[in-house]
């Protein structure tokens, strides 16, 4: 099966929640809905159930309308952020309640049960009631009731959102062995963009109702349309800061309050119609690089020194806060090193080596993308 | 929150139509709940000789306020029969003081002892009181009538007479509340339901909000004055508006504790009136007089529209109380809880 | 001001229940931590630790069974909160709902009967602190915020009374991820600005370690290590420390040290010299992060064979993982790019494995922070 939504929207009074929202999850896919809380993203999903009305544009299941579909119709199989499980019912019955409610024989039922519950390792509980059950098996207790039904497709609205740490990276990989064997069509929602990257075959960015960009989470990192997406996708975010374009002679450069960089000449050229105008300019943490250790040739015009506010050591290396004292404030920038910063360069000024091929410039009015897309000049 | 009545799938035409169907169940509901109000007013207006017609008249052939005159000056002795002895306005004064009081002390001790059930204690003690406190609503008013009607004899004694000081001849001094207001109100100033209500509501309250307040200097009273109790108006508002609705209509406890004709209120008022009627056609001998002229009272239809007015006129303090209740209702429901 | 929690109990009698005191496990069983002036400690640990009871009786919003808990050398038994001077931001916000944004600060003031003008001036100080926009919240019923203006405002009125020590109870937990990242900076740049002891309560070791000068990892309400970043994550204590902190799950195997060889399941690695000489022959289970793994050679009998799952590749940090399975267990391992799912044979990294007891979970060895210079 496959979901084609064109220009779906929804409105509560006068606030437009879902704006023109188009997509398609094709046979097989894992498609995820990631952006902030607001964004939308939830009453899409809710769209796509049937649980709420659409108020304009169209939603397809394999190219059939199904608009005015009921939930229990579409077969569906969704998993709620709070597990939605029923407290009263036991395991084996919640996760029967699909089958029953679909009038499946008994015998079916006797036989599946078990084997959903054995996917998810929830076999030995099937007597327990919910409530004497943690948070990490009521979750898989939601899952096995979404797979026991050999839905058309799967919907999940935040399952993981209410997990410790730990049990989070195992419930992951239970949603994706549960896809890998399914093989069905399924919209994940989250607002965590790195459960989103993880996850994702392809995903789309929401903000205020409507999709920024839709792409597998390579495309999104390295070429974000806008500057919600680039600062979106990527943790620690991408740091985002006003310059000024100006050009000499030969070469077209970044004036910051504190600091110019010189953009290389495709860049360059993208931009040579904006110059003595404003950008947005956006570094992604791991493209700032200790000079000595940058990947290639440091100079004055790819260089510019911060001062070490935070060192927080991560299992592949540092991510290093810093501030750049300016004129009109100062401006913080997250760097993202490969080794370990000792703890004595805090407080220090430090260089920094920026790797200009991987600068991202935008509208700052607009915010779109000035190097892909319609937004370049 | 989204409404959970499921939208989608609506339009098809065998939803819309059982959806039609149930409205119209519905409607039906409404229009029968209705009815009964009409035909109070409609016969508090309708001419003394309609009244007692059949079959009845749905709208009435003339408009009078025969009625209500009957009933302004029902304790005027200029009357064809004095029907009661004190003039209308003393009963009514009467209920609105008893109520005004039991629900103006009784609203916040009821409150006060919730919250401490809920926030102040904890573990067996908050279980043990709790139940205290619930365990009065599971005895029938019936069973304690008595013993509550001995002990506003002589309070805090449940005894006709008060005991005698052992080895003296004088009694223990007692306080007679009988035939007093404060009869009626004090029993009526804590009431389990409605701290049960209230109980409900401050559960709800996040103990860290209580905690923020107590970090930042807050007396436990401040912190109920300042923090809990504007965010508990709704629940203010109902309880008010049913505290002052079961006060204001109660009847048997009235009736048992006040005997005093000047300190009767509304609801034991109409009783004796429909009482000294009914009784009316029967009565015979020295009061012949009077009973004819009821007889001439009767005959006319008046009393039974004067009921009605008197209905009308016992509900509309509910009715107001429930205006203003409501507003404060809706005004203050929008506390929520995360997310 | 400097805390010592000393060798403090607590123990709830559930609601309801015959049983006695006894057969509960305590809240908080013996628990000695000391903070010193200026000093963030972050409290970590998974729900029902212990580490919220903790803070609220730091706070005095519990009072403990056996112990004390001194503010400088003052036995604070008998302070009230009230009068304690502290600050404190809850994970659920607690903004009084009734009030704006500007009467949850003012609150503070008017129960001190301090003025109207300190008030203000103070909330004004603040304001700019918290940077722009700030004053709109201030003016806007707290119950149309979002979250994280409404944690901006809890975090205004804890830091609005200039407090001697700021008590943080899972303060950001709720926020989105994205906004999570940005809060977090602001609040470290907040407690470095202000210098004030802190004690920040939280379940995710990534902001513990953030947050925190030093770490307290509690369990089941013990104490089970307390330390730097570099302490907890290369010497761990047992194995919970071990698996508990770590971006991606540690993989354990359950193995046995014989004939200074590591056996787990099917295949057998030599072991250096000098860590066979440290272990003891007999089961084990060996800890390996995810960065503790090498890729081994095509030659047999070089490493176990992983059964892969799926890769993943993670821009940001300019990795690529495997997950899957080796030698029977889960595992999660960073592999260099372009690697296939395909014959893929992995040796742990010796220098970076850690060892811990097959029945406890006691650390028999740990590798130590590596030498990154």
């Amino acid at each position: 099966m496959t979901i084609t939504a064109t220009r779906l929207t929804k409105r509560f009074g006068d606030k437009t929640a879902v704006d023109g929202v188009e997509f398609e999850v094709g046979e097989g896919e894992f498609f995820v809905l990631v952006g902030p809380s607001g964004c939308g993203k939830t009453t899409t999903l809710r769209m796509i159930a049937g649980l709420e009305s659409i108020d304009d544009g169209e939603l397809r299941m394999n190219s059939v309308v199904v608009n005015e579909t009921r939930p229990r119709d579409r077969d569906i199989a969704m998993v709620f952020q709070d597990y939605a499980i029923f407290p009263h019912l036991s395991v084996r019955e919640n996760i029967a309640y699909g089958l029953r409610s679909r009038r499946v024989a008994t015998s079916v039922i006797k036989q599946k049960v078990p084997e959903a519950a054995a996917t998810f390792r929830i076999d030995h509980l099937l007597r327990r009631k919910p409530r004497q059950l943690s948070g990490g098996e009521r979750q898989r207790v939601a899952l096995a009731r979404a797979l026991v039904r050999d839905a058309q497709a799967y919907l999940y609205d935040e399952p993981l959102s209410n997990l410790d740490a730990q049990l989070r990276h195992q419930a992951r990989e239970d949603i994706l062995a549960l896809h890998q064997r399914q093989r069905k069509p399924t919209v994940y929602v989250t607002h965590d963009q790195s459960e989103a990257m993880s996850m994702a075959d392809r995903m789309a960015v929401m903000r205020g109702g409507r999709i920024e960009q839709v792409g597998t989470p390579r495309e999104l990192y390295e070429n974000p349309v806008s500057a919600f997406v680039a600062f979106f996708i990527g943790t620690p975010s991408i740091n985002l800061f006003e310059a000024t374009l100006r050009a000499d002679a030969d070469d077209v450069w970044l004036e910051a309050p504190a600091f110019s960089l010189r953009l290389p000449p495709t860049t360059a050229s993208a931009v040579a119609g904006r110059v003595g105008g404003p950008v947005t300019v956006g570094i992604r943490p791991e493209d700032l690089h200790p000079p000595r250790q940058a990947p290639f040739d440091v100079g004055e015009h790819n260089k510019f020194t911060a001062r070490v506010e935070l060192i927080e050591p991560t299992t592949a290396g540092s991510t290093v806060y810093l501030t750049v004292p300016g004129p009109e404030g100062d401006l913080d920038i997250a760097a993202g090193f490969t080794a370990r910063l000792p703890d004595r360069f805090a407080g220090e000024q430090v260089p920094l080596a920026v790797d200009l091929g991987k600068v991202h410039l935008f509208d700052p009015v607009t915010e779109r993308s000035l190097l892909l897309g319609a937004g370049a000049a | 929150m989204p409404a959970l009545l499921p939208k989608v799938g609506m339009r098809q035409p065998k939803l819309r139509y059982s959806r039609a169907a149930i409205a119209g169940f519905l409607g039906i509901g409404v229009l029968l709940h209705l009815l009964p109000f009409y035909y109070i007013i409609s016969t508090s207006l309708k001419p003394g000789a309609e009244v007692v017609r059949n079959p009845p008249t749905f709208i009435p052939s003339a408009i009078t306020f025969d009625a209500w005159k009957l009933v302004l000056r029902i304790g005027d002795e200029s009357q064809i029969v004095q029907l009661v002895k004190e003039p209308f306005w003393v009963y009514f004064a009467n209920s609105a003081f008893i109520t005004v009081i039991a629900v103006g002390i009784g609203l916040p001790v009821t409150a006060l002892a919730a919250y401490a059930n809920s926030k102040l204690q904890s573990g067996r003690g908050a279980r043990v009181s709790f139940l205290f406190f619930i365990g009065t609503m599971m005895v029938p008013f019936v069973v304690t009538l008595v013993p509550m009607y001995l002990l506003t004899l002589n309070f805090p004694f449940t005894m006709p007479d008060a005991p005698m000081i052992p080895g003296t001849d004088t009694e223990f001094p007692t306080l007679r509340l009988w035939d007093t207001p404060w009869a009626v109100i004090l029993p009526a100033i804590f009431v389990p339901f409605n701290f049960l209500l209230f109980k409900g509501f401050f559960d709800t309250i996040p103990n860290s909000v209580i905690n923020a307040a107590r970090v930042d200097g807050g007396s436990e009273l401040n912190i109920f004055r300042r923090i809990v109790m504007p965010m508990a108006v709704p629940v203010f508002a109902v309880t008010a508006y049913m505290s002052f609705g079961s006060v204001w209509d109660n009847f048997l406890w009235q009736l048992v504790t006040l005997q005093s004709p000047e300190k009767v209120t509304m609801s034991v008022a109409t009783y004796q009136l429909i009482e000294r009627l009914s009784t009316a056609g029967s009565t015979g001998g020295g009061a012949a007089a009077q009973a004819e002229g009821m007889g001439d009272l009767l005959n006319s239809g008046l009393t039974w529209n004067g009921m009605m007015v008197l209905a009308i006129l016992q509900s509309i303090p509910i009715f107001i109380a429930f205006l203003v209740c409501r507003e404060y209702l809706l005004r203050g429901i929008k506390i929520r809880g995360l997310k | 001001m400097r805390i010592r929690i000393a060798d403090v109990t607590k123990q709830y009698v559930r609601e309801g229940s015959l049983r006695t005191a006894a057969d509960e496990p305590p809240a908080l069983d013996h628990i000695s931590l000391d903070i010193a002036d200026g000093e963030t400690v972050s409290v970590v640990g998974p729900s029902g630790c212990g580490k919220s009871t903790l803070l609220r009786l730091v706070a005095g919003l519990e009072t403990a069974d056996s112990g004390t808990v001194y503010y400088d050398e003052h036995d604070v038994a008998d302070v009230p909160p009230q009068s304690r001077g502290i600050g404190m931001v809850f994970q659920d916000y607690a903004l009084y709902p009734t009030m704006k944004g500007a009467g949850n600060l003012k609150y503070y003031f008017d129960v001190h009967r301090r003025t109207e003008e300190e008030s203000r001036a103070r909330a004004k100080e603040i304001a700019d602190i918290m940077g722009v926009g700030f004053e709109l919240l201030l003016g806007q019923q707290t119950t149309t915020l979002s979250g994280g203006e409404q944690q901006r405002v809890a975090i205004a009125r804890c830091v609005v009374r200039d407090p001697t020590l700021f008590l943080m109870d899972e303060p950001i937990v709720n926020l989105d991820a994205k906004l999570r990242e940005s809060t977090r900076m602001e609040m470290a740049k907040l407690l470095k600005r202000y210098g004030v002891t802190t004690m920040f309560v939280t379940h995710d070791q990534q902001e513990a370690v953030f947050m925190g000068d030093r770490i307290a990892l509690l369990r089941a309400g013990r104490v089970v290590q307390v330390g730097s970043f570099d302490e907890l994550y290369y010497s761990p204590a047992n194995l919970f420390v071990a698996s508990f902190f770590g971006s991606r799950p540690l993989t354990v195997l359950p193995a046995t040290v014989a004939d200074r060889a590591v056996h787990a399941g099917e295949v057998s690695w030599p072991l250096p010299a000098g860590l066979a000489d440290r272990l003891a022959p007999g089961p084990v289970r060996v800890g390996v992060r995810p960065e503790a793994w090498r890729v081994a050679g095509a030659e047999p009998g070089q490493g176990a064979p992983m059964a892969v799952d799926r890769i993943e590749s993670v821009p940001a940090e300019r990795l690529t993982l495997a997950h899957g399975t080796v030698a029977g267990a889960r595992a999660t391992v960073v592999v260099p790019a372009g690697t296939t799912a395909e014959g893929l044979r992995l040796v742990p990294d010796w220098d970076a494995a850690a060892f811990f007891g097959a029945d406890d979970e006691v650390a028999l060895h740990t590798p130590g922070p590596p030498d990154f210079f």
